[in-house]
């Protein structure tokens, strides 16, 4: 299918052939201060176009379809041509325009390049709106001759002449929708060029037994087709009709538009591949499956007894009990991964967590702030790092020491939790006796608290939603808590150097006469247990 | 075959899962707007002799059906483009063709779509199933009658309606997440199915017909759930099921001219009205006599278990 992308970079151009020459009810020119000349105009059937010379481009109804040089000899022509008619009554302007067209075909063959193509392409324009008959634009692939209506294929209201090659509709502002539709559509086809046939912008129809020899793109207006279209056909916009002897080789792909297969897509040949967006006044069709579903039914020999899909009470309960299980048991499982992490850093590195958890607990709000400012940095750093090339190995370090230093950070703040957790006093006699004084109680009893929430907010499913807003504001409470001491432990990681260095400041060395500002820093921090095991 | 330990081995699997989404916040996003877009994709048969599809569905109302009309396959997909992403991919190795669909919050959810090894014969887990569901989202399955059919398809939430009746399906891979399931071949399926595998999650899950789909291998592992499992129909030649259930209930129903032994270990309890216990095992009246025979292995963690025989 990405040759439609490819048929779609190309240009052409729909000559009417024999049609009824047009007349011009209104116009209106115009000439603005940044260089904009514009002829606008309403024909009798009341279609409205606008031809403008503005910025070096050439546009016909909003779509570009050449370049000229600015002064060059296209621009002072068409300046010319519309002062001229300036003020003149609409048939005076269909008489200038017809003769400004004669103009540019004699123009053009003696004209540089670059406006000589830009002249040929609107003096083509101005034949197809106009209706005027044309010779062959210079330069065309003559698929078909221009003098013979092309067989089989009418448009409306006169029949429509298809040339390859010609000068007609610039799609390319297209590409990045289309490129964007086919890489969502997960498209793998083949790229193809050369297989134009046919651009639509208008409404159309291929008649019984016609053969488009290519591809067919739609731009907008309507292809009724009931003959063949040797090729694929790309709907962006407008519709595309199949009737009873359609038939179309290639694939059908849609991003815009309608499609009426007419009751059997199967006079697609290849894949049918929509992705199209519902008017937002279509509301979505919720559920309703009642109407396709019943109708697959009736051809069941055994009718099918369904038993309603509403899932019993026995069943929702059981559901809401799984799934508080299931996030108590991932508490849990995390719980222990972390305790067992813990108490392996409590064993090899004791004096290094101390540190930092001594910090998270005397030195709260000064973790933070370092925590939260290494978590901004960290990604403009980490950018830096990659893009000086010859730092990326430190980059490549810096990304897991981050993420060692963070659960480093989260198991020392969870000691210093339990240890705050073990210096108070409790009432309760059972509390009392979960007080403990060493670094191991101190993790554990930590990690507890600090996943307690979680455990708590999980186990509200077995209410299922009447316990919704609480749990939801549980787990809210649980996460932003662990956020907040994550940063503080990261923090307090940076400020101790990963517990190498105590930063904790002695206040009660401030007192003390002489003493700097300085004090207490590099003393060990007051963490020592009364029953340090 | 089923692991030993399935549920412990499912909830290691999936707990993390679980773990990380409360941990970063994934059950409390909020709503985004809506934006409705239909997708289609639909293929002619042409000169295919099989087909495969796999097709992974975050959540919503999913329907599959034979088609009737000359298509290969016929999908259609009702989705809110802010929260959900279609990807389509087709290939096709000799007259076989793949078709794979995902319809999920992200191309990270699900498996790696630009995984090259999708075709080769990879095995659907539940921590493979998307976790977004688009609850108002819908998705039509028309599948060829004609055409030799391996299904596998994914559901995360929601519910799904799958009337197989009448295809032609070689072999069968459902795996829910949090779905409502219904299942029925009201018509005798076209092929015989080598296997029919089914895991589910917490789901209220329902089977009918069962015997139409022609299966010699029956395995159904349940997580959490109310079960049905109905093996009405045409039955051709004898088969076995391998049933594992965690927590729940799960009503069996097999037709009277089927021979049933069930082999049953697990905590929960088993009523199985005028079945004999031989051993091990729990034997049909008619299990000795019956010209096709169901040999069901049944494990059960918690919970009940009724077989219904006649």
């Amino acid at each position: 299918m990405r040759r439609a992308l490819a048929f779609l970079s190309c240009f052409a151009v729909a000559l009417p052939v024999g049609a009824q020459e047009v007349g011009i009810a209104g116009a209106a020119i115009t000439f603005s201060a940044v260089g904009r000349a514009e002829l606008w105009f309403e024909l009798e059937s009341g279609t409205e176009h606008r031809l403008r010379f503005e910025g070096e481009t050439v546009e016909v109804d909003g779509i570009g379809i050449g370049s000229y040089a600015e002064r060059g000899g296209l621009e002072s022509a068409w300046r010319d041509f519309l002062r001229e008619h300036a003020g003149e009554d609409a048939s005076a302007v269909r008489s200038g325009l017809v003769e400004f067209r004669r103009f540019l075909e004699e123009w053009s063959s003696s004209a540089e390049a670059a406006d000589g193509d830009a002249a040929r392409a609107l003096a083509g324009r101005i034949d197809a709106i106009l209706g005027l008959a044309a010779p062959a634009p210079a330069g065309a692939a003559p698929a078909l001759p221009a003098a013979e209506p092309a067989p089989g294929i009418s448009g409306q209201p006169g029949p429509m002449q298809i040339v390859p090659g010609g000068l007609g509709f610039d799609v390319t502002g297209e590409l990045d929708r289309l490129r964007d539709a086919l890489g969502r559509l997960g498209d793998s086809g083949e790229f193809t060029e050369g297989r134009l046939a046919m651009i639509v912008h208008g409404d159309y129809e291929v008649l019984a037994e016609a053969t488009i020899p290519g591809d067919v793109a739609i731009l907008d207006g309507t292809l009724r087709l009931d003959g063949d279209v040797d090729g694929d056909i790309l709907l962006l916009d407008g519709a595309l009709v199949l009737d009873g002897g359609a038939r179309v080789r290639g694939d059908v792909l849609q991003v815009g538009g309608e499609i009426d297969f007419g009751g059997d897509a199967s006079r697609v040949e290849g894949e049918i591949l929509s992705d199209i967006r519902l008017t937002p006044s279509e509301p979505p069709a919720r559920a309703a499956p009642d109407v396709p579903a019943v109708q697959r039914v009736e051809s069941f020999e055994a009718p099918m007894r369904m038993r309603s899909a509403q899932p019993g009470l026995g069943s929702r309960i059981a559901r809401n009990f799984g799934r508080a299980a299931e996030g108590v048991i991932a508490a849990g499982c995390a719980f222990m991964v972390f305790a067992a992490l813990g108490l392996l850093l409590v064993y090899f590195g004791r004096r290094r967590l101390e540190t930092v958890s001594d910090t998270v607990r005397l030195e709260f709000a000064r973790s933070f702030a370092m925590g939260l400012a290494g978590e901004v940095l960290f990604l403009p750093v980490l950018l830096v790092l990659t893009v000086l090339i010859i730092t990326i190995p430190v980059a490549l370090f810096l990304v897991p020491a981050m993420a060692l230093a963070g659960v480093f950070g989260y198991l020392a703040a969870a000691h210093a939790g339990g240890e705050i957790f073990a210096r108070r006093r409790f009432r309760s006699e059972w509390l009392e006796r979960l007080r403990r004084s060493n670094s191991y109680y101190y993790v554990v009893s930590g990690l507890a608290l600090l996943m307690l929430p979680f455990a708590a907010g999980a186990a509200l499913w077995v209410l299922g939603g009447a316990a919704d807003f609480v749990r939801g504001l549980i787990l809210s409470v649980a996460m932003v808590g662990t956020w907040i001491v994550v940063t503080a432990g990261f923090g307090s990681v940076l400020l101790t150097r990963g517990g190498g260095r105590s930063v904790v400041i002695d206040w009660s060395a401030d007192s003390a006469p002489g003493d700097g500002a300085s004090a207490g820093a590099g003393t060990d921090p007051p963490s020592t247990p009364p029953d340090d095991a | 075959m089923m692991p030993d330990a399935p549920i412990a081995g499912a909830a290691a699997r999936a707990l993390p899962v679980v773990f990380a989404s409360l941990l970063f916040g994934g059950a409390l996003t909020p709503g985004a707007a809506q934006e409705w877009r239909d997708f289609r994709t639909a293929r002619q048969s042409g000169d295919l002799e099989a087909l495969e599809i796999e097709l992974i569905y975050a959540g919503g109302r999913l329907d599959v059906s034979p088609s009737e009309t000359p298509l290969l396959y016929d999908v259609r997909l009702r989705y809110d483009s802010e929260r959900s992403l279609p990807r389509r991919d087709w290939r096709r190795v000799g007259r076989t063709g793949h078709l794979r669909l995902t319809a999920s919050s992200s191309p990270e959810d699900g498996r790696d779509s630009e995984d090259a090894t999708w075709s080769v014969d990879p095995e659907l887990e539940l921590e493979d199933l998307p976790r977004d569901a688009d609850a108002a989202g819908r998705l039509d399955l028309s599948l060829n009658p004609s055409v030799p059919t391996r299904l596998r398809l994914g559901i995360g939430a929601g519910r799904a309606r799958l009337d197989l009746g009448g295809t032609h399906l070689t072999e069968l891979e459902l795996i829910t997440g949090a779905s409502d399931v219904e299942v029925g071949f009201a018509r005798e399926n076209r092929a015989a199915m080598e296997l029919l595998s089914i895991k589910s999650g917490a789901t209220a899950f329902m089977a009918e017909n069962l015997g139409n789909a022609r299966f010699r291998r029956l395995e159904f592992y349940g997580l959490v759930g109310d079960v049905v499992l109905d093996f009405s129909g045409s039955w051709r030649s004898s088969a076995e099921a391998e049933i594992r259930m965690g927590l729940g209930e799960l009503l069996m129903r097999v037709p009277a001219h089927i021979g049933v032994r069930v082999r049953r270990s697990g905590l929960a309890s088993l009523s199985a009205e005028s079945f004999e216990k031989v051993g091990d095992y729990w034997l049909s009246p008619n299990w000795e006599t019956a010209r096709v025979r169901l040999e069901v292995t049944l494990v059960a963690g918690l919970g009940s278990v009724i077989v219904e025989h006649g």
